[in-house]
C-alpha cells in the first residue's frame, strides 16, 4: 500500500509539472476563449546590456503566454463566482443581493456622500447656471436641467450589507439645492418619480448601471409632467401605449467587468409603442462633435414629426438619455440630441443654430461635477 | 526565481527534476549547482558575481583555517573570514544606511558636510548565504566538522537553490555528510512533493490574499485609516508573513526532500506560543539557533549573571531586528521582543504560568501583533500613526472602499482557514485518526489507500488552485527576499 502512495504521488506531481509544455506541443486540451482586452508581452531577447531586466522579462513574457492561461482564467471566474459570490475581478461592480451588480466606479462616491462639493464650488456652479440662464432667456427658449439618479439612489436594498450607508448628503442634493435658488431653471430631480414608481416592475438592468426601457418610461413621464405646465399644449403617452415584455438574454457589461463571462442571465424589460411612430430620423447637421469619442457617430441625433406646431426640443444628453429618446421624439415638432461626451455643456453654436423652444440638460448623477465653466464652450 | 511563479513550477522545476532523476549521482551535486546559480540569477544576474566571490572566498579560506586548525593561524584566518564576510555584508546590506546615519548625525551637529548616497543594491538573500558561510568557517575552526575539499560540494551548500535566498538557514555541520552521500529514494521524493504543495498553498492560497489587505491598510495615511481596517490590516499581516514565511520554508524542506536533502525544520506554529520566549524556540527557528549557537553562547549566554544574560539577549536581539533590515524600526521590533523576553525572565513568566491559558496566548499574539507594525510601518512616524488609529476609534466611514474591497467571503473563508492552521488542529485530527486505525490492521489498509489518493487530490488540488491564482493575480510578493 505504501508503495502505491510512493507511485502515484510522484507521477501525478511530475505530469502536472509538464502538462502546459507537453499541452503547448500537441494541443490535446480544448481551448477557452480569450477575453483579455489586451496586449500580450513578446519574448525578450537576452541582450548583454539588458541582462538583468531578462528574467523579470521573461517572467511576464511566461505568465502571459502561459498555454493553460485561458482556461485557468475560466476556471478562477466560475470559482469566485460561484464559490464564494464575489466578482473574478474586484473592485469594478458589486455584487448585490438576488443577482443586482452596481458599478463602483463614480457611482458608489456618489451614494457615500464623498465627494461633496465645498462653498467655493457651490459658487461656481451658481455662477455657470446663472449665465446659462441668461443665455437661453436671449433667445427665449425655457431651460430644464433632468438629474438622472444612479443604481444606488434607486434600489439601494439589493446591496450588499456591508456597502450600504445612509448618507445626509450627496453632490446630488447639493446642486438640486443649489438650483432651486436660480430663478428660472426648472429642476427634475428623476429620482423622486423614479424612488415612487418602485413596484412590480423593475426599472433599472440588473447586470448593468443604467435604467431599462420601463425606468426610461417613468422617467419620460416625470420630464413631460413638468414641461407641460409650461407647454400646454404637449401632451404625453401613457404606458398602456406600450407592450412591456421581457426576453431573458446574457448579462449586461458588469458580468464583464467583473471577468463573469457566461452563465448570468438577465431578464431585459422592454417597452415598444403598440401605435405606428409619429416621429422619423431625420438627416444629421453634421456637427463636428469630438474626433477621439467612442460615440461620435451618436453625438448628434434628429428626429422629426409632422406637427409643426409643436414645440423644438434641443437635450444635452448622455447615456441615460438613450432610453427617453424613443419616448420624448413623440411630442416635439422637431429634437435634436446632442451627446457631448459628458461635459454638459451649453455648446452655444448649437443652440443659437437650432434655436429649440426648450433646451433640457440631462445629467446623470455621478457627472455633475463634470458641469465646470469652459471659455471655449460655457 | 520565485517558487511560487509559473517560470520555476512549470519550466525550471521539472527540467531540475527530470536531470536528477536520469543523471548519475556523482554529476548530481554539479547538476544542482548549475541549477542554483541559474535560479540565483534570475532574481538579478549581476548580484551572481558576488555569490561566486563569496562561495570562493570561503572554500580559500576554509581550507586555510582547516590546513591550520590547532595554530594562531587558524583565530586569524577565522577572524579574517567572519570580518570579510560581515564587511560584504555591512557594505551590500548596510552602506546605505550607515551613511544616511552619518549624514543626519552630521545635520545635526551643524556640519554641513554630507556623504553622497552611494545607492547600492541589496543582492538576493545575501544575508542567508553569508550566515550559512559564516557556519561553515566556524564548525571548521571548532573542529565541528572536518574542512570541505571539494569546491562543488562547499559551492552547492552556499548556493543551494531550495534554501538560498530565504533560508531555513542551513548549518554547515547540519548537511556536510549529505553533500557527498544522500538519499535520493521515493519515499524522501514523496514527503518532499507533500511538504513543497502545502508550503506553495501557505504561499499563494493564504499569504497573497492577506497581503492584499495589508499593503492597502498600510498605504493609507494613518488619520484616513480607520480603527477597524487597522487591526484587520495588522491581523492581515500578521498571518501573511506567516504564512508566506513558513510557506517558504515548506517549500524549501520539500525540494530540498526531493532532491534528498534533509532541510532542518523552521517554524513549530508560532503563534499559539503562550510567551515570547516560547514564541522564539517557534519562529525562524533556524535564525534563533543561528544566534543562540554562534553569538548568545559565544558572548556568555546565562552563565554569566543577570544582568550580563539581559545584556546579551538585547544585544541579540538587536541584530536580529538589524539583521531583517536596514532600518531603525527593525531595530526597534527586535528590541522590543528582546525587552519582553526580559521582562518574561524578570518574573512575567512566572505570573503567565499562572493565568487562564487563552490569556497568556492573546498576551503573546497582542506582543507579536503590536511588533509587526514596527516591523511593517515605512517609518517610527507610520508606525506612531497606525498605533493611534489602531487605538483612537476612527471611523469605520473613512475605508468603506476598502472595506467592500476586501470584506467577501473568499477572505473570510481563507481566515478559517489560516486561523485552524496556525494551530496543530491538523496533525491532531491526523494523529488520533492513525490511532484509531492502528489496532486493525485491515482497517489500516484501507486507511491507507483513501490517504493516499487523499494526497493525490490534495496535490493536484493545491497546484491547480495555486496555479489558477498565479495566472489569475499578478500580486506575488516574498516578504522574506529583502532580507
Amino acid at each position: 500500500m505504501k508503495r502505491l502512495k510512493e507511485i502515484l504521488i510522484p507521477i501525478t506531481f511530475i505530469l502536472i509539472l509538464v502538462l502546459p509544455t507537453v499541452d503547448s506541443i500537441f494541443h490535446f486540451i480544448p481551448d477557452v476563449k480569450n477575453t483579455e482586452n489586451r496586449e500580450f508581452k513578446k519574448q525578450p531577447k537576452f541582450l548583454l546590456p539588458l541582462h538583468d531586466t531578462f528574467p523579470n522579462s521573461y517572467n511576464e513574457y511566461y505568465s502571459d503566454n502561459f498555454d493553460l492561461r485561458n482556461q485557468f482564467l475560466w476556471f478562477n471566474s466560475k470559482l469566485r463566482y460561484y464559490m464564494f459570490n464575489i466578482p473574478p475581478i474586484s473592485g469594478k461592480a458589486i455584487m448585490g443581493r438576488s443577482g443586482w451588480m452596481y458599478l463602483v466606479k463614480h457611482e458608489m462616491d456618489i451614494y457615500w456622500g464623498n465627494n461633496l462639493a465645498n462653498q467655493e464650488e457651490l459658487n461656481r456652479y451658481y455662477e455657470i447656471f446663472k449665465y446659462r440662464k441668461k443665455v437661453l432667456d436671449s433667445i427665449k427658449c425655457k431651460y430644464y436641467i433632468v438629474i438622472a439618479p444612479i443604481k444606488t439612489s434607486i434600489y439601494p436594498e439589493y446591496l450588499p450589507l456591508s456597502k450600504r450607508k445612509n448618507v445626509e448628503t450627496t453632490i446630488t442634493d447639493q446642486i438640486v439645492s443649489l438650483l432651486d435658488t436660480v430663478n428660472g431653471i426648472t429642476v427634475i430631480d428623476l429620482r423622486t418619480a423614479l424612488k415612487s414608481a418602485k413596484g412590480n416592475v423593475r426599472m433599472f438592468h440588473k447586470t448593468d448601471n443604467h435604467w431599462n426601457d420601463y425606468g426610461g418610461f417613468v422617467a419620460y413621464e416625470a420630464i413631460m409632467n413638468t414641461l407641460s405646465v409650461d407647454f400646454p399644449e404637449l401632451t404625453k403617452s401613457s404606458i398602456s401605449d406600450y407592450i412591456i415584455d421581457s426576453t431573458i438574454v446574457d448579462g449586461f457589461k458588469l458580468t464583464n467587468m467583473m471577468g463573469i463571462y457566461d452563465g448570468i442571465f438577465e431578464n431585459k424589460i422592454t417597452c415598444k409603442l403598440a401605435a405606428t411612430r409619429k416621429s422619423k430620423k431625420v438627416e444629421k447637421r453634421k456637427y463636428p462633435g469630438f474626433p477621439n469619442f467612442s460615440l461620435n457617430s451618436k453625438y448628434e441625433l434628429r428626429f422629426k414629426t409632422e406637427n409643426d406646431s409643436l414645440p423644438k426640443i434641443l437635450m444635452i444628453r448622455d447615456s441615460f438619455g438613450s432610453t427617453l429618446i424613443p419616448y420624448l421624439n413623440e411630442h416635439f415638432s422637431e429634437s435634436v440630441y446632442i451627446f457631448d461626451m459628458w461635459n454638459y455643456c451649453l455648446n452655444e453654436d448649437i443652440l443659437f443654430n437650432e434655436k429649440p423652444d426648450i433646451f433640457i440638460q440631462t445629467v446623470v448623477e455621478p457627472f455633475i461635477s463634470n458641469i465646470k465653466y469652459n471659455a471655449k464652450n460655457p | 526565481m520565485v517558487f511560487s511563479s509559473l517560470t520555476f513550477l512549470y519550466i525550471f522545476l521539472p527540467l531540475v527534476l527530470i536531470l536528477n532523476f536520469i543523471i548519475q549521482n556523482k554529476f548530481k551535486n554539479a547538476l544542482l549547482l548549475i541549477a542554483s546559480i541559474v535560479f540565483y540569477a534570475w532574481g538579478g544576474v549581476s548580484y551572481t558575481l558576488l555569490l561566486i566571490i563569496s562561495i570562493v572566498f570561503n572554500f580559500i579560506t576554509g581550507k586555510l583555517i582547516g590546513n591550520n586548525l590547532g595554530t594562531p593561524r587558524s583565530r586569524i584566518y577565522l577572524t579574517l573570514g567572519i570580518i570579510i564576510n560581515l564587511g560584504f555584508l555591512g557594505v551590500f546590506k548596510y552602506g546605505n544606511f550607515i551613511i544616511q546615519n552619518i549624514n543626519t548625525l552630521l545635520e545635526s551637529t551643524g556640519i554641513s558636510f554630507s556623504i553622497e548616497d552611494p545607492g547600492i543594491l541589496l543582492p538576493i538573500g545575501i544575508s542567508f548565504y553569508t550566515f550559512q558561510a559564516l557556519s561553515y568557517l566556524i564548525d571548521v575552526f571548532k573542529h565541528t566538522t572536518p574542512v570541505q575539499n571539494n569546491f562543488i560540494d562547499l559551492a552547492l551548500y552556499i548556493s543551494l537553490f531550495p534554501q538560498l535566498i530565504a533560508g531555513p538557514i542551513v548549518r554547515y555541520n547540519d548537511i556536510a555528510e549529505q553533500l557527498s552521500s544522500r538519499q535520493n529514494n521515493s519515499a524522501n521524493f514523496v514527503s518532499g512533493i507533500e511538504r513543497f504543495v502545502i508550503g506553495l498553498g501557505k504561499k499563494v492560497l493564504i499569504a497573497n490574499q492577506f497581503a492584499l489587505l495589508a499593503d492597502t491598510a498600510f498605504s493609507i495615511a494613518p488619520q484616513n485609516l480607520s480603527t477597524f481596517i487597522a487591526w484587520a490590516g495588522i491581523i492581515a499581516y500578521s498571518l501573511q508573513i506567516y504564512f508566506d514565511f513558513s510557506g517558504y520554508s515548506d517549500m524549501a524542506i520539500g525540494l530540498g526532500r526531493m532532491f534528498g536533502f534533509r532541510i532542518l525544520e523552521n517554524f513549530n506554529f508560532p503563534y499559539i506560543a503562550k510567551s515570547i520566549r516560547e514564541f522564539w524556540r517557534r519562529w525562524h527557528i533556524s535564525l534563533s539557533n543561528w544566534f543562540r549557537d554562534y553569538l548568545y553562547i559565544p558572548l556568555g549566554g546565562n552563565r554569566k549573571g543577570n544582568h550580563r544574560t539581559y545584556f546579551n539577549l538585547l544585544i541579540v536581539f538587536f541584530i536580529t531586528g538589524i539583521w531583517h533590515g536596514a532600518s531603525w524600526n527593525f531595530v526597534a521590533w527586535g528590541m522590543l521582543h528582546g525587552l519582553f523576553m526580559i521582562i518574561e525572565k524578570l518574573g512575567l513568566d512566572k505570573i503567565l504560568k499562572k493565568v487562564w491559558k487563552p490569556l497568556q496566548h492573546i498576551y503573546t499574539l497582542f506582543v507579536v501583533m503590536m511588533a509587526w507594525v514596527l516591523f511593517r510601518a515605512d517609518d517610527f512616524t507610520h508606525a506612531w500613526g497606525y498605533y493611534r488609529a489602531m487605538f483612537s476609534n476612527q471611523s469605520t466611514d473613512l475605508n468603506l472602499d476598502i472595506l467592500y474591497k476586501f470584506l467577501n467571503n473568499e477572505i473570510y473563508f481563507v481566515l478559517i482557514i489560516a486561523i485552524l492552521s496556525s494551530t496543530r488542529i491538523w496533525v491532531i485530527i491526523y494523529n488520533s485518526a492513525l490511532a484509531k486505525f492502528s489496532n486493525n490492521e485491515k482497517l489500516m489498509n484501507f486507511a491507507r489507500v483513501i490517504w493516499s489518493f487523499l494526497v493525490m487530490v490534495f496535490v493536484i488540488g493545491v497546484m491547480a488552485l495555486s496555479t489558477n491564482y498565479l495566472v489569475a493575480n499578478s500580486y506575488n510578493p516574498f516578504i522574506y527576499f529583502r532580507f
